[in-house]
Parts: C-alpha cells; sequence; structure tokens
C-alpha cells in the first residue's frame, strides 16, 4: 500500500522532471547561456592575474574567495552541532 | 512528438533525474534509520551531476591551463559543487550523531516501531 | 586485542598516506587537487590508525599526535582565527585596491583550508566511534 502511493507520486514527479529536462539547451553546446563572459575572463586572463595553472583552484581561491570563507563556517558550525549534539549535558537522561 | 529525441541527446541529464527517484524511493520505503541517510547522500549526488554536466563543451579538456590545449571545460559550476560537497558531508554527519542518540535511548533503528513507542 | 598483520601494514603504509596528501595540497596550483581533495587525503591516514588499532595505550607517537589533536578542539580555533585575519587582510587589500592577493596570504589560506578540511573528518570519525552513554569504545575488551 505504501509502495504503490510512493511509485505513483515519483512517478508522477520524475516524468514532468524529465520533461523539464528535455527542453533545456544541447548537452555540451558552446552556445551554451552558461559560457558567457565571466567564464572567457576567467580562462582568459586566469593565468596572468593569479600565477594559478589550476583554474578552479583560482576561482576559489582568488576571484570568489567568499565564497570559501562561508564554506568553512559551515564546516566549523557541523562539527560544533556533532559535539553539541554527542556531548550534551551532563547528567540530562 | 519531438520530445524523446530531444531527451536522448541530454542523456546526462535523464541519468541525474533517474538518480533522484532511486533515491527518493530508497528514502520513502525503507523503515531503517541509516538506509534514509543513504537515500538523502543518492538524491544529493544527483543534483551535483546535474549542475556539473551543464558546464560541458564537446571536445574540451580539464581547465587547466596548459600550451597545447585550447578548449576548455567551464570551470564555473566545479567551483560552486565543491562547497556543495562539504554541505554534503556535514549533514551526512549530524544526521549520523542524532541517529547514534536516538539508538541509545529507545533501543532500536526501526521507525515503525519508534512511532509505537512513542504513542 | 590487536591484529598483528593489520598492525603491521597499518604502520607502514601510513607515513605514505600523509606525504601523499601533503602533496595534493601543495601543488593544487599545478595540477588538480587543492585544499579539499587533500585534506580529506591526510585525515584518511589518521583515520586507518584509529581502525587498525582498538586501544589507546597501543597507538605510536603519530597516533597520539593524531588524538591530541582529534580530541582537544582548540586547534581548530587557532585555524579559524589565521584564516580569517589572512580574509581580513584580503579584503581590505582590495577596497584599497593594489592588485590581487599577494601571493604570501594565498599560500595560507591553502592551507588553512587543508588543515580545517582534515580536522573536521577526523574530529567527526573520533566522536562517532566513541559510543557508549558513558564515553566508553564499544570494542575495548574481547
Amino acid at each position: 500500500m505504501k509502495r504503490a502511493v510512493a511509485i505513483l507520486v515519483l512517478a508522477l514527479i520524475g516524468l514532468s522532471l524529465a520533461v523539464t529536462v528535455a527542453e533545456m539547451p544541447t548537452f555540451g553546446s558552446p552556445e551554451n547561456p552558461t559560457n558567457n563572459e565571466v567564464t572567457e575572463r576567467y580562462l582568459h586572463q586566469g593565468l596572468e592575474e593569479t600565477g594559478n595553472h589550476n583554474i578552479v583552484s583560482a576561482i576559489l581561491v582568488e576571484y570568489r574567495a567568499l565564497d570559501t570563507f562561508g564554506e568553512l563556517t559551515v564546516l566549523f558550525t557541523a562539527i560544533t552541532a556533532v559535539l553539541a549534539a554527542y556531548i550534551g549535558f551532563k547528567g540530562a537522561d | 512528438m519531438e520530445l524523446i529525441p530531444s531527451l536522448m541527446h541530454n542523456y546526462y541529464y535523464l541519468a541525474a533525474v533517474l538518480l533522484f527517484l532511486i533515491g527518493a524511493y530508497t528514502m520513502l520505503t525503507h523503515p531503517n534509520l541509516i538506509k534514509k541517510v543513504i537515500g538523502l547522500n543518492i538524491m544529493e549526488t544527483s543534483v551535483f551531476l546535474l549542475l556539473v554536466a551543464i558546464g560541458y563543451v564537446e571536445g574540451g579538456n580539464a581547465p587547466i591551463v596548459s600550451p597545447e590545449t585550447h578548449v576548455y571545460v567551464n570551470p564555473l559550476p566545479h567551483a560552486l559543487i565543491l562547497t556543495g560537497i562539504v554541505i554534503a558531508v556535514s549533514i551526512t554527519a549530524f544526521a549520523l550523531a542524532l541517529i547514534v542518540k536516538i539508538y541509545h535511548h529507545y533501543g532500536t533503528l526501526c521507525t515503525d516501531q519508534i512511532a509505537k513507542m512513542r504513542r | 586485542m590487536r591484529d598483528p598483520l593489520l598492525a603491521i601494514i597499518a604502520r607502514s603504509l601510513n607515513p605514505f598516506i600523509f606525504v601523499y596528501g601533503l602533496y595534493i595540497i601543495f601543488y593544487g596550483d599545478v595540477s588538480p587537487g587543492g585544499g579539499f581533495a587533500g585534506g580529506v587525503v591526510v585525515a584518511t591516514s589518521f583515520i586507518l590508525f584509529k581502525l587498525a588499532f582498538v586501544s589507546k595505550d597501543e597507538y605510536g607517537w603519530f597516533g597520539k599526535i593524531g588524538y591530541y589533536l582529534a580530541t582537544k578542539q582548540f586547534f581548530l580555533f587557532v585555524v579559524v582565527g589565521v584564516v580569517s585575519f589572512g580574509i581580513g587582510l584580503t579584503f581590505l587589500s582590495v577596497i584599497f585596491p593594489l592588485g590581487m592577493i599577494s601571493d604570501a596570504i594565498a599560500g595560507w589560506f591553502k592551507t588553512g583550508i587543508g588543515f580545517m578540511v582534515a580536522m573536521s573528518i577526523v574530529l567527526i570519525f573520533y566522536t562517532l566511534s566513541e559510543g557508549g552513554k558513558d564515553g566508553t569504545d564499544t570494542k575495548s575488551d574481547a
């Protein structure tokens, strides 16, 4: 009973997702809307501005360092949450 | 209709949607708590696959600047997905810590029995 | 109780895994890698030590270093402090523009990322494998 309802709901969701995915731009074409002038600037002038051969590392450390700092904050919060949920209050239950 | 041939061109996106459905089915039907966490991880992996496959360029190489290659893959989704992977690891760690505490309190890992105990 | 084969293999493979992780962190400019992947590989070397030896008094000096780094968590605060100092200097140099980040601060930033990721994963593993309500190891005897 539970499996039938789950399969029905997932089939509906999957059908709508598949129709959406079919309307997306073709996979791998160079005229994708995601390859705009931001990527051109990162690829062409990444080496001379930063000295990094690895463009992904240059983006993460030099161009968009604020995102990396936010993610380190997320890691720190996760560690605090794990320790707090585990050690907890001494003497409770 | 012309939906099926265009779906066959974007087969990477279709694989991501299938992985998402498999993860959701695992999370919905198994009563074990650890299997639900595994289903959550599969759903997160499918989202990463979709976002990285958007940035692919035909015949491109890895985005490491070297004198021989001319066409590079789009490096921007790679940098954004790294943050997402770290967030997925954090969610899994916290969920597992909570599961250990639940096991010590109730003595079982089956959600049906836990719901019966709480009534 | 410890398995002699597992102990020998873990103790002889660990330095190579650690140095490989450091190589991935520091060569993030030239070859694929960077701070995150290197941090995970460094954490793997500590986890291998924890998996092979069960009771605490059989760790070598390397395992004891890993144990203290993982359980006394003040190292994480030190690393966060250093990284935020680097970020603060970076943002000051962007507001008064003198060009991109200098190489020294970027180096501190990369090492800080790798260290923080490694310590996070090691700390999660050590905490979740303690087990028991009174903090004793679940496999401590027999």
